[in-house]
């Protein structure tokens, strides 16, 4: 990964972004709104963790996509256009497979901006942003959030170890191996934590976060755009409904406006690192 | 150590197994044993005239739905055969005519429960809000898909906001 742009911002920056715009990709379900979530968390993963995120996509969130998008008419009938039947005699949906649709994409958009917020808000600002409000809560949030790269690290570990060993695990004993290694790790974090005196009162965690102008622009950015897009939502310029049937707001000029607000909400990182990837190679052209 | 191999097989058939289990808990309908040879007369309408006057408990997006005469199915006469269930003249009724109806499931007691007709939904219009029917003007204490219709049996589908008690419904009778 190399260094983007938007990670140097101030903490509150990143907190900031991916909260409201986790928060609007779980509650605006208008498709458009949808694409543009999805394109942007898509675009900054690529931008941020290259070739590992398209093969974790592939992999991963493409056969998610599907099933999700599969399930949902099977259990949900809602809807006027009746397209098929199933063999108990329930329909199936053109508005259920819509929305199931709709609902997969937004289902990866979020996870694919967690994945985001895994490499921007790293321990040190999780420590940072919340160690005074609640010491404990973001002390188990920034341990909790390494789990899943580090166990996944240790597997890679031991699977390595066993081949060197020349034998063939499966990737169930594989497994047993780094919950017994779990175990032991978690007590001799506790030990360690404890000689570092964490736990104790006035212990202080070391941190060179300074808010600069930069910072306070980008946050009024982002709250410029997230007034319009509120303005737009309690307006109705957002309206879309997938049941009984499909109907929604496309081209009101309203609607036109929040979308465009949006985009740039969700683009601005993205913005950032394309902006400063230019700027890299003007530079070392020049040089 | 077992083999590669031979965890995926006992994977894939775990994964077989949960699939056929998934489709005779929730995707198989219920057996009817009717006789199709021998047909009867019975009277069949399905209505959701009471939510006529308290349209504004609808949800907002399904008010448009409500037919001015709260009709869905006019009464009329149509056919059913010998042994069918309520359920079973419901289910053939709607898709004849082109009516949405979804129904829950619960094979193991062969049981079916109407949950939705004409995309009207049970709790569409608060908590207590579903289908009913009647057969005769009784409501009959057992699900749809139990009840074997009589010849001549005039039967009802209607949709309550109250549990039945404002279709008339005698809550003792269950």
């Amino acid at each position: 990964m190399h260094r983007d742009a938007f990670s140097t911002y101030h903490p509150l920056v990143n907190l900031a972004f991916f909260v409201s715009v986790i928060g609007f990709a779980m509650f605006l379900l208008h498709p458009v709104a949808l694409g543009i979530s999805f394109v942007c968390a898509a675009g900054y993963v690529l931008c941020i963790k290259g070739k590992k995120a398209l093969r974790f996509g592939l992999i991963f969130m493409l056969p998610m996509l599907l099933f999700t998008a599969a399930m949902n008419p099977l259990f949900n009938h809602q809807g006027v256009t009746i397209v098929a039947f199933l063999p108990n005699g329930n329909p199936v949906t053109r508005e259920a497979i819509i929305y199931g649709i709709a609902a997969a994409i937004m289902l990866i958009t979020v996870i694919t901006w967690f994945a985001c917020v895994n490499a921007i808000l790293t321990g040190d600002k999780m420590v940072y942003l919340f160690g005074r409000v609640a010491p404990a809560l973001s002390l188990i949030l920034s341990m909790s959030l390494r789990f899943v790269p580090r166990f996944i690290a240790q597997a890679k570990i031991i699977s390595n170890a066993q081949k060197a060993l020349g034998r063939k695990t499966s990737p169930f004993k594989i497994l047993s191996m780094l919950v017994s290694w779990a175990l032991e790790n978690a007590i001799e974090t506790a030990d360690s934590m404890k000689a570092r005196g964490y736990g104790l009162p006035n212990r202080t965690a070391f941190s060179i976060f300074t808010f600069t102008q930069r910072d306070a622009l980008a946050l009024l950015f982002f709250a410029l755009n997230i007034a319009v897009i509120l303005a737009g939502v309690a307006a109705g310029a957002y309206r879309f409904r997938y049941f009984p049937d499909i109907q929604g707001e496309w081209t009101g000029a309203g609607t036109l406006a929040v979308f465009t607000a949006y985009f740039l909400l969700c683009a601005f990182p993205l913005f950032l690192h394309v902006k400063e990837a230019l700027y890299w190679k003007r530079t070392a052209s020049v040089i | 150590m077992k083999s590669h191999k031979t965890q995926t097989i006992i994977f894939l058939a775990l994964l077989a197994g949960t699939a056929v289990l998934f489709w005779f808990a929730f995707l198989r309908s219920p057996a009817q044993n009717f006789d199709e040879s021998k047909k009867n007369a019975v009277t069949f309408e399905i209505n959701v005239k009471n939510l006529l006057q308290n349209i504004q408990e609808l949800d907002r997006d399904k008010q448009e739905l409500v037919p001015a005469d709260g009709l869905i199915f006019p009464a009329v006469t149509v056919l059913a055969y010998e042994n069918e269930s309520v359920f079973g003249i419901l289910q053939r009724v709607t898709r004849e005519n082109r009516i949405h109806m979804a129904a829950r499931f619960t094979p193991l007691i062969g049981d079916a429960y109407v949950e939705a007709i004409h995309n009207i939904f049970e709790g569409d219009a608060g908590a207590l809000s579903g289908w009913m029917f009647s057969v005769n003007g009784e409501f009959p204490s057992v699900s749809a898909s139990a009840h074997i219709v009589q010849p001549n049996d005039i039967i009802v589908w209607a949709y309550t906001l109250d549990l039945g008690r404002d279709l008339g419904a005698n809550g003792e009778d269950w």
